[in-house]
């Protein structure tokens, strides 16, 4: 970089552009950034943050893409600011760049971890056996009353109403329930959340 | 006979990979309490199928969650599909002693309480080593500075609960601190509580099942950081 000068403004590195050895290494630097910010631009979020993501996006490679022509112009704005060098200003946005990223992944993370949670509950609450399937509470020591919900059963007594028939396997649902017995409630289809 | 406290009780026991005594713990606890829903938290032993052998309820989680998310489902599972006036939590571990239990269940009901909370220091039966009462004392300040309750002890895992209580009761801490949070959340409910004694019965399976000290450093920043 300060072996071979750039022009100091923006045309005159234009001019020098292709004729100009670092022609394909800039090339394949702004190659990159394009291909990046069309893939980021293109995924989808809240029409909110989405908008402002993808003008920073915008901003972002049109900064880049002029580093890349004139790679000078990073060492003035560096100087400008008290930096020394234009990769030592470059390293600090990084920097900051990753934390943020970070901070947001890790908040994406935890609400993505909320969602399968409550996912993975339901379903072990769709599947679970009713208290009417199991057999008399001091009579029940040998009569398990549910064979083990395998990953690989299909999903058909899922349904938190009328799933009455146990699996297979259930010897302990006794024709009559004993007294005191809490009585199952029909809250079928019921959205707790 | 089911003492007439316990028929309107439900235990739930979060389970994970306890094997060697889930078996035991709920034939013991059944004695006094014959409802028994135990949610399975993904174990990778037969845990899941010994409890069921021993006469639970047994809810099976697809994947490991962890305990507080375990002990959800078990609410969820009592107000959804059975009538109990009271839930009790009680650990897998074998710690917990079932008369502790009933007594709690008890006094809830002579005193109108919607929670009991379980201290094993308002009476000496518990023996704790120095650095897990160090631990316990602490965790029991910060829930005081950050609920207001007065208790003796933290991260008690058996707990009486009263049925308009536990509609309160929203566990968003998939971990450990959620025992932290459900006081927490019972405390905005303004409900009337109290503590009750109970044993810890520290044997050499719980002490080395039971949480590391450095985990209480977990615990903290999941609190400090909700």
């Amino acid at each position: 970089m300060l072996l071979n000068p750039a022009p100091l403004t923006l045309s005159g590195s234009l001019t020098a552009f292709a004729s100009d050895n670092r022609f394909w290494i800039q090339l394949a630097l702004i190659v990159g950034i394009g291909t990046a910010g069309v893939l980021l631009l293109r995924s989808t979020a809240g029409a909110r943050h989405q908008a402002i993501r993808r003008l920073a996006m915008t901003a972002f490679g049109v900064v880049a893409i002029y580093f890349i022509m004139a790679p000078s112009a990073a060492t003035r704005v560096a100087r400008l600011l008290g930096v020394g060098r234009g990769a030592d200003l470059l390293l600090y946005a990084l920097v900051i760049a990753f934390l943020g990223y970070l901070a947001s992944s890790f908040k994406r993370i935890a609400g993505l971890e909320g969602r399968i949670t409550e996912l993975a509950r339901q379903l072990a609450l769709a599947q679970a056996p009713r208290p009417d399937h199991l057999g008399d509470p001091h009579h029940s020591q040998s009569a398990p009353a549910e064979e083990g919900i395998h990953s690989s059963d299909p999903p058909t007594r899922g349904t938190a109403a009328g799933s009455n028939a146990p699996a297979g396997g259930s010897t302990g649902a006794p024709s009559s329930m004993p007294t005191g017995r809490p009585a199952p409630r029909d809250e079928g289809g019921r959205q707790a959340f | 006979m089911t003492p007439a406290p316990a028929a309107n009780t439900w235990l739930v026991i979060p389970l994970y990979n306890e094997a060697a005594v889930i078996h035991t713990v709920i034939t013991e606890a059944r004695e006094t309490f014959p409802y028994v829903v135990c949610v399975d938290d993904g174990s990778r032993d037969d845990s899941a199928a010994l409890a069921r052998a021993a006469g639970a309820v047994v809810v099976q989680h697809p994947i490991n969650l962890g305990q507080g998310a375990a002990l959800q489902t078990g609410f969820d599972y009592v107000t959804r599909f059975t009538d109990a006036e009271y839930v009790i939590t009680f650990d897998a571990d074998g710690q917990h002693d079932p008369a502790d239990a009933l007594a709690m269940v008890v006094r809830a009901r002579e005193a109108d309480l919607a929670i009991v909370y379980g201290s094993r220091f308002l009476d000496k039966r518990t023996k704790p080593g120095a650095a897990k009462r160090l631990v316990l004392k602490t965790a029991a300040f910060v829930t005081r500075l950050s609920t207001g309750l007065r208790l003796t002890d933290a991260h008690n895992g058996l707990r009486c609960i009263r049925r308009d209580a536990l509609s309160a009761i929203r566990i968003r801490q998939d971990g450990m601190a959620h025992a932290s949070e459900i006081v927490s959340q019972l405390a905005d409910t303004k409900l009337p509580w109290e503590e009750a004694p109970v044993h810890i019965r520290y044997t050499d399976y719980s002490r080395a099942k039971g949480q590391s000290l450095l985990n209480s450093v977990n615990i903290l920043v999941d609190l400090l950081l909700r």
